[in-house]
């Protein structure tokens, strides 16, 4: 066998396992909605935490990283270990108190727990369209990142086209199997898979291209390019990063739902701190790999990868993202490469499904369930979830065919979308003083969401705009336009005595 | 004062930490530089940022036992 198709198999083996757990699952499913989705709210620590950890990182974490470290050096550690800690943070701060509200109310969903909160049926669609619209941004980079793995493993011999195509119909397929409760168990292996998979990966690596270690790494890469090891982004956009990265992230649906799957609170907040240690320790690994990467870039290993080597794959594939599975293929023998890359697909696999099952999730209950066919069977809405599914696959897939750009920069465009909701949030589980009614919450977030639209580069230049440098940037204006205009909109509007009513009950909820 | 109000006096005590610790996240552009230190010649930069990500974990590790334990 040569040596992409021993490569190859072992990616496969892995999709067929996930497939069989999908399959499992799904035997054991509930054809109920909150049992199809927040797994009936009985998950315990290790659940909770591996399919939170499993679910923010993604193929940005496997591919994207590598590429930032390759290119910015040291300043992807800088912001990410802010950020990835900080999430975890908001997850113990904000995640308990959601959890708290939804149990005692019945969300299953942000859109659920915002109209309840705000009495708006109006805030319900909004979030809830919104929230889909900016998913799209994640699902695509999940389907770039997958059709990276498949065309590199392959050796070029399975087009990036299609072999996004195929891990993406067998995400889908145990996705459809099990319902968000295959993600779940998936998530638990993929959890596991993809950090032993990036630990392995980043030590081998190292030992190959720097046998003295972290030292000599360093050593290599001050000698060759030394801005690569000093913070290379302004405040601004670290602040943005780290805004759009924690709470951003968090707040996204298919994290957000992740609240609502802990038996107890004391199993999120445990989960909380796993994920705090999870999350941020992963680029450790990353780090080496990337700054490894970045010195065989500017010296050139002759037969092996040639100097410059990172601007022939952008060239390619339209990003540096490509470094790592790149990496992983050349310095590492087929065995090792296959189950490396397959924790790779896991990454992205992980977090593609959360997505597909929470944007069916927000389409299903707060539009098609109450506006398009209310009073209809459970397993009507199931069967249109999974229809639903199929459409935001095919739609992630054609625009990973346009290959859009960095995963970095495409993923901050959804996460800059997640951040818009904190104003309203923070309302919701900060239940002391009414600064924010349903007119204030409704216009803030409409703006905030507009404006991160317009001002991102990626989507701004089809509204000739005059775009910020980053989505991050864009996202931290959208916040404080969201922000002022709720406040000034809830000064002025009158706020209904049923409004009130919810609010000292949450009050209640949060402070008896 | 009430166990509960306690308990949420000690979550805004730990609130405030965690801005005061994120805002010194941002004293890496005080000593934004190559030049190695003893830490395996990490650059000033990243050893500062490594040792400030290890406070901050330990700190929220800190914090969450204690909370976990008096049934937070």
């Amino acid at each position: 066998m040569e040596a992409w198709q021993i490569t190859l198999t072992i990616i496969f083996v892995y999709c067929i396992l996930m497939i069989v757990v999908g399959f499992l699952s799904g035997r054991v499913l509930k054809k109920s909605l909150e049992d199809f989705y927040v797994l009936s709210r009985r998950a315990g620590i290790l659940v909770t935490f591996l399919a939170t950890a499993a679910t923010y990182h993604s193929a940005f974490a496997f591919l994207t990283s590598v590429a930032t470290y390759a290119t910015t050096g040291v300043t992807f550690w800088v912001a990410s270990s802010a950020w990835t800690t900080g999430a975890a943070v908001f997850m113990y701060l904000a995640g308990t108190r959601l959890m708290r509200l939804g149990k005692a109310r019945g969300h299953i969903s942000p859109a659920d727990a915002l109209a309840d909160f705000y009495r708006s049926e109006v805030l319900r669609v909004l979030v809830a369209a919104v929230m889909a619209l900016f998913v799209i941004a994640y699902i695509v980079v999940q389907a770039v990142g997958l059709g990276l793995i498949i065309d590199i493993g392959s050796g070029g011999n399975i087009p990036y086209m299609w072999g996004s195509l195929i891990l993406m119909l067998v995400t889908m397929l145990y996705l459809v199997l099990g319902g968000l409760r295959a993600a779940y168990w998936t998530d638990v292996l993929q959890g596991v898979w993809m950090y032993v998979g990036v630990f392995v990966a980043g030590v081998m690596i190292l030992q190959r291209l720097a046998p003295g270690g972290v030292p000599e790494l360093m050593d290599q890469l001050r000698a060759v390019k030394p801005s690569l090891l000093t913070m290379n982004w302004d405040p601004l956009m670290m602040l943005g990063a780290i805004m759009i990265y924690a709470p951003g992230l968090m707040l996204l649906p298919h994290l957000w739902i992740k609240y609502y799957v802990a038996k107890d609170e004391k199993a999120l907040k445990a989960s909380a701190v796993g994920t705090a240690v999870y999350l941020s320790s992963y680029y450790i690994p990353t780090a080496l790999v990337g700054l490894a990467a970045a010195v065989v870039n500017a010296v050139g290993m002759p037969g092996v990868l040639e100097k410059g080597f990172i601007s022939a794959l952008t060239t390619k594939y339209g990003s540096a993202d490509a470094v790592m599975a790149v990496m992983i293929y050349t310095f590492l023998n087929p065995v090792l490469a296959g189950f490396l890359l397959a924790g790779a697909a896991a990454a992205a696999m992980s977090t593609l499904d959360s997505f597909l099952g929470s944007t069916s999730l927000i389409l299903v209950r707060d539009i098609y369930q109450r506006y398009v066919r209310p009073g209809k069977s459970e397993g009507e809405y199931v069967m249109v979830s999974r229809i639903l599914m199929l459409v935001w696959v095919l739609i992630g897939w054609y625009f990973a065919i346009l290959k859009p750009g960095l995963i970095f920069d495409v993923t901050s465009i959804a996460v800059a979308g997640g951040l818009q909701l904190l104003p309203l949030t923070l309302q919701m589980i900060i239940p002391k003083r009414k600064l924010i009614n349903k007119y204030g919450a409704i216009t803030g977030f409409a703006a905030g969401s507009i404006i991160v639209a317009l001002f991102t580069s990626q989507t701004g230049k089809y509204f000739r705009m005059p775009v910020t440098y980053h989505a991050a940037i864009a996202g931290l204006m959208g916040l404080a336009v969201n922000t002022v205009l709720a406040l000034l909109l809830s000064a002025i509007t009158k706020t209904s005595d049923d409004e009130k009513k919810v609010f000292e009950e949450y009050g209640k909820l949060l402070y008896a | 004062m009430s166990s509960a109000s306690k308990a949420r006096s000690k979550e805004s005590l730990f609130v405030v930490l965690v801005l005061i610790i994120w805002a010194l996240a941002f004293g890496v552009f005080l000593v934004n530089s190559p030049n190695p230190t003893p830490l395996a010649g990490l650059s000033t930069t990243y050893t500062y940022s490594l040792l400030w990500w290890i406070v901050a974990l330990l700190i929220f590790i800190g914090y969450a036992i204690y909370d976990v334990r008096r049934g937070g």
